[in-house]
């Protein structure tokens, strides 16, 4: 049989609020140095926001893992809906293009 | 006077759930956490390196999607678990949130893929199709 108090313990233990809340800025901080040196390497933001995007979309993901709530859930899904407004604005086939191979103009 | 055998108290039960929701949804977590530091990393040595093209970064990108989606399916069965003991509306609307941003995630991140396949075996837009891939 269980013992009441080792499991209260466990559960306490697992209570991740601060961790959680500390890797999703840790995300959030990738996501910016990620999308910069993505944007200096290829000189398109075409190629920089979906980085950027994707990694905020980690981050707002993260924050779900602790106890949601639907300002969480609202933001989670945001970023998702941001980010596919952000690429069909971009149009397709526009972060094909290599760094090393510019458009031609 | 009512004698009652209570093999697994209700109690015990929801304690039990509640551990392991906090469990399941810490591995889905972890997982997004490590998707992410791969990703940054790769990200990194590819934006440092030589190998600078869009479509190296678009595959690290996808990559990082698939922990996120993988990610998600623990969170998503975190939640369905948390409703296993007396659902209330709230958890059932926010399990149907969850469902939804996971599907949303899962739909889009299959059409990123498919369309990248495309464009490696369809050969580059701006290229003819003879040099078609990156350099």
């Amino acid at each position: 049989m269980l013992d009441m108090s080792e499991l209260l313990d466990m559960t306490e233990l697992l209570d991740m609020t601060e961790l959680l809340d500390t890797v999703a800025i840790l995300l959030t901080g990738a996501a910016l140095v990620a999308a910069a040196v993505v944007l200096a390497a290829t000189r398109q933001l075409a190629c920089a926001l979906p980085v950027l995007l994707e990694f905020l979309t980690a981050a707002g993901l993260t924050r779900l893992a602790r106890d949601p709530t639907w300002t969480s859930l609202l933001m989670a899904g945001g970023v998702i809906v941001l980010r596919r407004l952000i690429l069909v604005s971009l149009g397709p086939g526009r972060s094909v293009h290599t760094a090393d191979q510019p458009r031609a103009e | 006077m009512t004698a009652s055998i209570e093999v697994l108290p209700e109690s015990v039960l929801r304690d039990v759930v509640d551990v392991l929701v906090r469990v399941v949804e810490a591995a889905g977590a972890l997982i997004i956490f490590v998707g992410a530091v791969i990703a940054f990393v790769r990200f990194l040595r590819a934006g440092l390196g030589m190998r600078r093209s869009a479509r190296e970064f678009a595959t690290i990108r996808l990559s990082l999607g698939r922990f996120l989606v993988l990610g998600l399916e623990f969170q998503l069965a975190g939640d369905i678990l948390s409703t296993a003991i007396s659902p209330s509306y709230t958890e059932i609307g926010q399990l149907a949130a969850i469902a939804t941003i996971r599907t949303a995630l899962n739909y889009f991140l299959s059409r990123e893929i498919a369309r990248e396949r495309a464009e490696v075996e369809g050969g580059w837009p701006d290229q003819p199709a003879s040099s078609a891939g990156p350099p």
